[in-house]
């Protein structure tokens, strides 16, 4: 008992999950649509996560939930077949209702029986209002009414029910069964093992012409009559494999005649000749055919077209609420979902086990180093290949463990669409998405901190950095404004851009801010990008300040702080008129990377491997004159330097000639002079413990095969102290070299 | 190829078509081929089923499909012989050969 509660529990939780995922796709398809009302292939996605919100939410028990998603798949029922067409108003409805719906979910995620309150009910109504009018355009409230007061009267006038003993089954297979590899053959005789097939018929109406056809496609029916001892629980599993290709009904014996009506209207083929087949199989006799196609006939010519859809619907829930009756069910919806998630080849993995796995392999990747170690010290030929075999095996199982985590980044992208969308219809301006790099991955964790800063630099950018279609026009640019997401790959680190053709920052103003927060004095010179880095300074922008500099800021600090909290940094670029561009880097750094492996002062010291661009050796005469800067002239190029030994005050005996290491990050460049340079090392990085929390120039340390402990260096804080040591250090450095080579080249 | 088909025109109207081996997936389309290249010549096919060791549902439904393209193009079609898979494929799906 308490295992199947746990089992429920879990599927509910299943159930949640699939919904933020059905409306993402819902929400992806709406805003693909408004570019093309035409493109069938989004209707049916948009049609069937819709879909599948409303099945699963039924079957949960969900029952708001379930109703409100009911409305708005019949109309997209409609859209799918044709009979209604996609506008923009209609998409805003949707995309209204599709918000509701995620309010509904999100509500009952929290408390199952969450009772709605009064602005949701609001809502509701005047969304099932707006619906309505789209799924019966031509009817007043008064004829919707009286429909629905017919419909209850047909419906409960329809209680004569059909003789039959036998369930009936309906299958159309969809084309890419033989494809898949199931043959309908074996499902069939299993069928026959579980009872009696009374009756079986072929429906081969959609094969099409033998030039046409493509044989490795299926085009068959069939429908069975079908007597045995069975629930529908049952047979439904029978045909489980075939569920996503195949579309089935299963009438169980003496269903309703209304039920037959409504597969008669379900079935591809015209009504005539379903019914033909229906009586030739021996579920109908003549009569009750008759009378199902007089009930269907009736509902036609009703020139409500929609009534009939209505009716569907009531027995859509007469299904949807027998089949919750029925108890295992539950099991069902979970195969279900396992379905679903078998379909989008992927599977859900609780972070924690990831973590578990990622931690077993770093002590693997310890244990191995050790090994190595050892086999390096006894020096057996044999032993000495197996672990160099190993150690890359463990290399290559590393890798993959990390790539688990790897998310690509153009989900986030995508989340922006809409919000570009409505805010720019809201603030009357005309702002187009592009989306570039959205392939490349990031772990997932940092993507889920990325969401909020970047949804930040989008608003801004809709809201101050973009004008309006007359003002642009005005400025001599497109009317329409662009906001581009770029995301790449740097050495070390990833950079994501935010890029707007907008108004750009206001120098004047941001300097007089400046001046007046005594950040810099009212007569110092600044260059651009310094200056505007100062949006970042908390507090920088006050309530006042905010519409006196068109708001540019507001609450930048926080965009700032939630970056550095991932360890990424953060420019900005702007040109007044032009737009701006916000750069956001962030560190590759994970639980296991490739190190470089340095000795300073006889200790050990790991530079992640992927900054490193170059190391050559250096004389100490080399660095000797330009100590008092930190630069040397390193091949006509201006490279600030951190003699390391000094830097960590290591006292140890020095070595006549030192290496430098050239390393970039964020495309800064800057050299580590160091000792030795010990090589390529596959690094764990360990947290240090509490006691060291305060050492800003580590990001944590690793333990050696030997044992040792050595640091790994925070290369991306390093570059950031060595720039701020002086920055103006660096132009008096660039202007003699300049002149030297001026005069050299003289 | 895991079907063998072997055909025989001794009059230039009448094609005979021996059906070697294996009617499934792995083989309609050449079997496709050569009833339509069959269907589109003769005003009578025999079609030998009697060496058909294996046949699924796409090899039924392409029998099927031949069955009433001869009657569209008016070609007397005759499956002779069928083997007890086709037989069985047959009555399975509820159709008479």
């Amino acid at each position: 008992m308490e295992s199947k509660k746990y089992n429920f529990e879990k599927a509910v939780a299943a159930f949640f999950m699939d919904c933020s995922e059905m409306l993402d796709e819902m929400e992806q398809s709406l805003l693909e649509l408004e570019k093309d009302f035409t493109d069938n292939e989004t209707i049916n996605a948009l049609f069937r996560s819709i879909h599948t919100i409303k099945g699963s939410s039924g079957m949960f028990g969900f029952e708001t939930i379930e109703k409100f998603t009911h409305l708005v798949e019949s109309l997209l029922d409609d859209v799918r077949r044709g009979v209604k067409s996609i506008d923009s108003d209609l998409i805003a409805l949707l995309l209204e209702s599709h918000d509701f719906i995620e309010k509904l979910v999100k509500l009952f995620e929290v408390e199952k029986d969450a009772i709605l309150d009064e602005g949701m009910i609001k809502t509701r109504e005047s969304l099932i209002q707006r619906l309505n009018l789209y799924i019966q355009p031509d009817n007043d409230d008064k004829s919707l009414k009286t429909d629905k007061a017919s419909i209850e009267k047909v419906s409960t006038d329809n209680e004569s029910t059909v003789y039959n003993e036998c369930w009936h089954i309906s299958l159309r297979f969809g084309e890419e069964v033989f494809i898949h590899r199931l043959d309908p053959v074996s499902f069939i005789e299993y069928l026959g093992g579980m009872g009696d097939i009374v009756h079986i018929i072929m429906i081969p109406d959609r094969i099409p012409p033998m030039e046409e056809i493509d044989p490795e496609k299926c085009y068959l029916g069939l429908e069975i009559d079908f007597m045995g001892e069975t629930d529908k629980e049952e047979l439904e599993n029978v045909f489980d494999f075939l569920m996503d290709d195949c579309s089935i009904c299963i009438l169980p014996p003496k269903s309703k005649i209304s039920d037959y009506v409504e597969l008669i209207q379900d079935i591809p083929e015209t009504p005539q000749r379903i019914g033909e087949i229906l009586t030739r199989i021996g579920t109908l006799t003549k009569f009750e055919l008759e009378e199902a196609l007089a009930l269907q006939g009736e509902q036609d010519n009703l020139e409500n077209q929609d009534l009939i859809k209505c009716d569907r619907k009531k027995l859509g829930e007469i299904v949807v609420e027998e089949k919750m009756v029925q108890e295992p069910v539950i099991n069902a919806a979970v195969e279900k979902q396992e379905t679903i998630i078998r379909n989008r080849r992927s599977i859900r993995i609780d972070p924690d086990k990831l973590d578990k796995l990622i931690n077993h392999i770093g002590e693997l990747v310890i244990i191995g180093a050790n090994v190595k170690q050892f086999s390096e010290k006894i020096g057996d030929m044999e032993l000495n290949e197996s672990v160099v075999i190993m150690s890359k095996l463990i290399e290559e199982v590393r890798d993959s463990a990390m790539n688990i985590r790897m998310v690509q980044i153009g989900e986030l992208f995508k989340k922006y669409e809409r919000v570009v969308r409505d805010l720019s219809r809201d603030r009357g301006k005309e702002i187009k998405l592009n989306i570039s790099g959205g392939d490349t991955e990031l772990d997932k964790v940092l993507i889920d901190k990325l969401g909020d800063p970047l949804m930040h630099l989008v608003r801004n950018s809709i809201d101050h950095g973009i004008d309006t279609p007359e003002e642009r026009t005005a400025m001599g640019k497109p009317s329409k404004g662009t906001i581009s997401l770029n995301a790449y790959h740097g050495t070390g680190n990833i950079t994501i851009e935010c890029t707007d053709d907008g108004n750009g920052l206001n120098r004047e103003r941001i300097y007089q801010k400046a001046v007046e927060k005594k950040l810099i004095s009212s007569n110092q010179e600044i260059s651009d990008n310094e200056l505007f880095q100062f949006i970042f300074e908390p507090a920088f922008s006050t309530a006042e300040t905010v519409s006196s500099i068109s708001g540019r800021g507001v609450g930048m600090d926080v965009v700032n702080k939630n970056i550095q909290s991932i360890r990424g940094t953060i420019e900005l670029e702007s040109k007044e008129g032009v737009g701006t561009s916000f750069r956001i880097h962030l560190p590759l750094t994970l639980a296991i990377i490739d190190g470089f492996m340095v000795e300073i002062g006889g200790a050990r010291y790991i530079i992640p491997l992927d900054m490193v661009v170059e190391c050559t050796e250096v004389s100490i005469e080399d660095i000797k004159g330009n100590e008092a800067y930190n630069f040397i002239d390193f091949r006509g190029e201006v490279l600030p330097f951190l003699r390391l030994r000094d830097f960590f005050d290591h006292k140890g005996e020095e070595s006549i000639r030192e290496n430098i290491i050239i390393v970039e990050y964020a495309q800064k460049k800057v050299g580590f002079v160091v000792d030795k340079l010990v090589g390529e090392f596959q690094t764990v990085i360990k947290p240090l413990g509490k006691l060291f929390m305060n050492l800003k120039w580590t990001i944590g340390a690793t333990i050696l095969g030997s044992g040792e402990v050595a640091l790994i260096l925070d290369v991306p804080t390093l570059i950031r102290y060595i720039q701020s040591i002086d920055s103006t250090r660096i132009e008096k450095v660039q202007e003699t070299v300049n002149a030297t080579e001026l005069s050299g080249a003289e | 190829m895991n079907i063998n088909i072997i055909v025989d025109k001794q009059d230039p109207d009448i094609t005979s078509l021996k059906m070697e081996g294996d009617l499934t997936m792995y083989s309609v389309h050449e079997v496709k081929k050569s009833f339509l290249d069959n269907l589109k010549s003769s005003s009578k096919m025999n079609i030998f089923l009697s060496d058909i060791k294996k046949i699924d549902t796409s090899g039924f439904q392409l029998l099927l499909l031949v069955k009433y393209e001869s009657k569209e193009r008016d070609v007397a079609l005759e499956f002779i012989d069928p083997s007890p898979e086709v037989k069985h494929i047959f009555k399975l799906y509820g159709e008479s050969i």
